[in-house]
């Protein structure tokens, strides 16, 4: 995600790589072993690790600024797909705690994407069909402090060591969305485009055939039929899932409220597009 | 991170290289967007109390007084506080024994810091944050030039040319915000560059009569290259359409047409450019700058509110002055070629020295020379 690339902010952000991920993954990783998606239960893990502390000794403002963004944009990169609810819980809860416990002044915001924005939207219809009054209540709030900067989140990354994302934090449909992007289909129709010309400058069309005429099509088909698939079977387990941390929730919602009128996406839409990236 | 409901729509900006740039959006639709799918109290200055807040989460999303009370009482910003609220700590340095992994590598930075005997602060970060502290939540006087709520600012880098040969490594560059409501004539008049302030001419013989004119006063055509487009100043009667020349050099090749556009009559709402990636602004004949919008977003509260302040300068690289090479102390305002009291060849001297070295008590020159007026890169400092 972006901002306005600074070399201070690039210089930050290069010096805490390794140790931002760690420390919050440690946090993640606490909070997901409590199966849980209570915001109590992510402050006793907050507390019990000091999270707040993790601001402590930048004695220049633009440094504690540089970093605040740095920590910021590392929050949020969790409260997005491909992780599982309950991470992308704990990346809202992260925000809030990142946001309302950094020492720069003015505070930096937090800076959400146009293109993530129905995704958000999402995220949090499924919190309200189920009722977890505690994340409504959280990403509310940092809207109403003016905690958030609507934009199209950029940021060029230069060369950093690479960090392995955590696998336990990610949700299963994401693997096969990795693996088959639209990248890796073009790259595919490309060389079977340049297989099949050479073929012909050869002259053996009708000698060779060792690639599907229409392979790349075949592949998007198995892909989003896997996904499909995935996606009836995985709601029935999330449901599951949903309905043992509901027992835990607050209340119970009846209305879907008119918050999400604005919502102005189709759902289907976005599954298939986010698929195809 | 995914990218979801984006190539159902060209105006939310995507990746076409991942990390480097997106692809070619319209500024004025991506606005829209945004302002279709925000309540308007969501990206609205006012902020409500917090009762307020509470009562209105109360109605939207039907919760009773008792759950929304607990509620208020658990997720307070205190539940976040591992501290009791009459021992704060100290914030300024990193705690003893510290469990996480950011304080251990910062507590080693702080550590061999404290192991110095001096330690120096650098002058950019100096002036960086004094810079950006100049505007934020700056409100004007007069409700006129009110930034509505709503409005898009972006932001440029514009880079320096390369005028020294470090440059092309460090890349100096300055940040200027601009409102999408304004015209690129006024961001063009916002860069500071020191070829708009150089003055020509040979003065070994009438040192007092430097004119006052500079270059930005002889030559005003400049123009903004963005995705095919030519946008040329046509502002004044003098201005010419100097980018012609590239127009029509690139017919003979095999170069999709460019068109042109005069820059006073277009707004950042009217363009259709890409986030990241490098476009041109000339200005002097041929002096060109490498300009990048680094980013585009809906104003916000604690943004600067007032319009006169806009094209903002955000950042500036400061580029260390060159000195007098007698005094040393002063900025050098004369350079001089062929000059036998001269050390060196071109050589530089602030007007003290200047003077006192070439000139007698009446003002005749006392050797041959030529001297030409010198503006220092960091006269905009």
């Amino acid at each position: 995600m972006e901002y306005v690339l600074s070399f201070r902010f690039f210089k930050v952000a290069t010096f805490y790589f390794g140790d931002s991920f760690r420390d919050c993954e440690e946090l993640l990783g606490r909070f997901q072993q409590t199966e849980s998606v209570r915001f109590e239960t992510f402050c006793e893990i907050w507390r019990d690790m000091d999270f707040s502390s993790v601001h402590y000794g930048v004695p220049m403002a633009c440094e504690k600024r540089a970093f605040t963004r740095m920590a910021l944009a590392k929050a949020y990169s969790y409260f997005l797909p491909p992780y599982t609810f309950q991470i992308r819980t704990g990346g809202l809860y992260l925000l809030y705690g990142v946001y309302h416990t950094q020492l720069a002044w003015p505070k930096e915001k937090i800076w959400v994407a146009l293109k993530d924005w129905c995704i958000i939207l999402q995220f949090l219809q499924n919190a309200l069909e189920a009722g977890h009054l505690d994340v409504l209540y959280i990403y509310r709030k940092l809207v109403s402090e003016k905690a958030i900067i609507f934009t199209l989140t950029f940021q060029v990354k230069r060369k950093r060591p690479e960090h392995k994302e955590c696998e336990e934090f990610q949700d299963f449909p994401a693997r096969v969305e990795n693996m088959v992007s639209s990248d890796a289909l073009n790259e595919i129709s490309h060389i079977q485009g340049h297989y099949e010309r050479l073929k012909e400058t050869l002259s053996l069309t009708s000698v060779f055939g060792a690639a599907q005429q229409n392979l790349v099509c075949c592949i998007k088909a198995c892909a989003v039929g896997f996904k499909e698939w995935q996606e009836r079977n995985s709601y029935s387990q999330r449901a599951d899932l949903l309905a043992a941390i509901k027992s835990k929730s607050y209340g119970i919602v009846t209305e879907v409220c008119d918050y999400f009128q604005y919502l102005n996406f189709n759902i289907e839409q976005i599954e298939v597009s986010m698929f195809f990236n | 991170m995914a990218e979801g409901g984006g190539r159902s729509n060209p105006n939310v900006p995507v990746y076409e290289y991942v990390d480097i740039n997106t692809q070619v959006f319209h500024v004025g639709s991506f606005r829209q967007l945004w302002l279709d799918s925000l309540p308007p109290d969501v990206y609205s200055f006012e902020e409500l109390d917090e009762e307020a807040q509470d009562a209105k989460f109360s109605e939207e999303f039907g919760v009773p007084a008792e759950t929304l009370a607990e509620l208020r009482a658990i997720c307070s910003v205190d539940s976040l506080k591992s501290y009791p609220d009459d021992e704060p700590p100290d914030t300024s340095v990193v705690p003893p024994d510290p469990q996480l992994a950011c304080l251990r590598l910062r507590k080693r930075k702080q550590d061999y810091k404290n192991s110095l005997a001096k330690d120096y602060t650098g002058r950019h970060d100096a002036y960086t944050n004094e810079m950006e502290l100049q505007s934020v939540g700056r409100k004007p006087a007069d409700a006129d030039n009110a930034v509505p709520e709503g409005e898009i600012v972006l932001t440029f880098n514009i880079v320096y040319p390369v005028i020294f040969y470090r440059f092309k490594y460090v890349r100096p560059h300055q940040t200027l915000q601009v409102l999408g409501s304004q015209k690129l004539a006024e961001l063009r008049d916002a860069i500071c560059c020191v070829s708009d302030l150089q003055v020509f001419g040979e003065f070994s013989s009438v040192p007092d009569a430097v004119p006052q004119f500079v270059s930005k006063d002889h030559y005003k055509s400049a123009f903004f290259y963005f995705e095919g487009v030519f946008y040329n100043d046509m502002r004044y009667p003098e201005c010419r359409d100097i980018s012609q020349t590239t127009r029509e050099w690139a017919k003979t090749r095999d170069f999709p047409a460019f068109t042109v556009a005069k820059m006073e009559e277009t707004t950042f709402y009217d363009l259709k450019v890409k986030i990241g990636y490098p476009y041109l602004y000339c200005h002097q004949g041929d002096c060109e700058h490498v300009v990048i919008l680094t980013d585009i977003r809906l104003i916000h509260r604690d943004d600067c509110r007032d319009r006169k302040l806009y094209p903002l300068l955000t950042y500036k690289h400061r580029v260390v002055t060159r000195k007098c090479s007698v005094c040393h102390l002063y900025i050098s305002r004369w350079i001089t070629t062929n000059d036998s009291l001269a050390p060196m060849d071109p050589c530089l001297f602030c007007d003290q020295c200047f003077r006192l070295l070439h000139y007698d008590k009446e003002g005749n020159k006392i050797a041959p020379f030529k001297a030409y007026s010198y503006v220092d890169p960091g006269a905009f400092n």
